[in-house]
């Protein structure tokens, strides 16, 4: 055995012995220790945060229905276009949750260099669900406020009522551009340094 | 597995690693507060993890992999992260009562050489510290068995000269 060998037994036993005092957790391991209730607490808040989400959606939903309801006497055209754009945004708001619970879910227990790629993969696809997703969720919007407006514009001249249908829609399509501009500065902000240390991280690992 | 299954099973595993963890945790990161919310963030994680534990790795490896992946997105997480220790932060880490005061002195300038290190190779070392196989490294982190071993000894000399100069 060479000196570098012995020396590194010398601090594994240097490292190995020494005496924690912040881990002596015998007291609070227990089936209904504070540790245990804290995981329970914890798993249920990601549910309590997506609840918080659909709610306020729900209720601006909620807001806008009753708006109609209130000041004008919905006809069934006005009714089809509100339940086709409640219809999308349900749809939208389940499979974002949905693809972002997956996305977000790391398998922690993967060897390192398999868990970065597998990382820097799910961080990419929180991006991808947006764009592939919300453009969809604008046609379903555009769709659903000219079939509001088919039934609420009927007073109004022709040239008009298509003056109302391009500007709403024009509006809308102008979302797109706009949403995925946020989206990706909002990425880059967030988690394109996550990527390029994971990157480095990896490489530097590998050697 | 049922609740009270999974929660006998994680008690079980985190009695039997705590020690383990905490350490890793303390050689990859510096300051204690840090070291006290990744050692939240990797319990988290095995209680996460237990749904999906089929027994493929060993049971330590298993464990072992979670602490690694777990510091390194918790590092992503944190941008502070202290190059030098003191002796009051060591202090606050280490039990006074039991540790001689030779044995303290030697932990710092153990601590102070592993925070010098890269990140990765602070990764490693604390891995071999704790008595890990070279076969047991390359198993939790990925990388083949060879560069292991040329990895540990660059790593040594690196940490031998710290310590020594």
């Amino acid at each position: 055995m060479d000196k570098l060998d012995q020396n590194i037994n010398t601090l594994q036993k240097l490292w190995q012995d020494q005496k924690l005092k912040d881990i002596n957790m015998n007291a609070v391991i227990a089936p209904d220790s504070f540790i245990v209730k804290q995981l329970r607490t914890f798993e249920k808040l990601q549910l309590r945060i997506n609840a918080v989400k659909i709610t306020l959606l729900a209720m601006i939903m909620g807001s806008f229905t009753w708006y109609l309801f209130k000041y004008s006497d919905p006809s069934p055209s006005v009714l089809l276009g509100l339940f086709w754009i409640g219809a999308c945004l349900t749809i939208f708001t389940i499979l974002y949750l949905m693809k972002q619970f997956k996305a977000s879910r790391l398998n922690f227990s993967l060897p390192t260099i398999d868990f970065i790629d597998l990382a820097i993969e799910k961080v990419q696809e929180q991006n991808k669900i947006f764009r592939l997703i919300f453009p969809f969720l604008v046609l379903g919007l555009i769709a659903g406020l000219n079939i509001i407006y088919l039934g609420l514009l009927t007073d109004l001249s022709i040239g008009i009522r298509i003056a109302y249908h391009l500007i709403v829609s024009l509006l809308l399509i102008g979302l797109i551009p706009l949403g995925f501009k946020i989206r990706n500065w909002k990425f880059k902000k967030e988690n394109q340094p996550v990527i390029d240390e994971l990157v480095n991280f990896k490489n530097e690992i590998k050697g | 597995m049922d609740k009270t299954d999974k929660e006998a099973l994680f008690i079980r595993i985190l009695n039997e690693n705590k020690d383990r963890i905490y350490r890793l945790c303390l050689g990859y990161l510096i300051d204690k507060q840090n070291v006290d919310d990744l050692f939240q963030d990797v319990m988290v994680n095995i209680w996460r993890g237990l749904d999906s534990f089929r027994g493929e790795a060993k049971e330590s490896t298993w464990v072992y992999r979670i602490a690694v992946n777990t510091s390194l997105i918790y590092n992503k997480k944190t941008k502070r992260i202290q190059q030098l220790i003191n002796q009051q932060e060591m202090d606050e880490i280490i039990d006074q009562t039991s540790e001689s005061i030779e044995t303290r002195m030697n932990l710092t300038a153990l601590r102070k050489s592993i925070s010098g290190l890269k990140k990765q190779d602070r990764l490693i070392i604390t891995l071999l510290l704790e008595g890990m196989s070279y076969q047991e490294i390359a198993d939790i982190t990925g990388i083949s068995l060879n560069y292991v071993g040329v990895k540990i000894n660059r790593i040594k000399k690196q940490l031998e000269k710290m310590i020594n100069g």
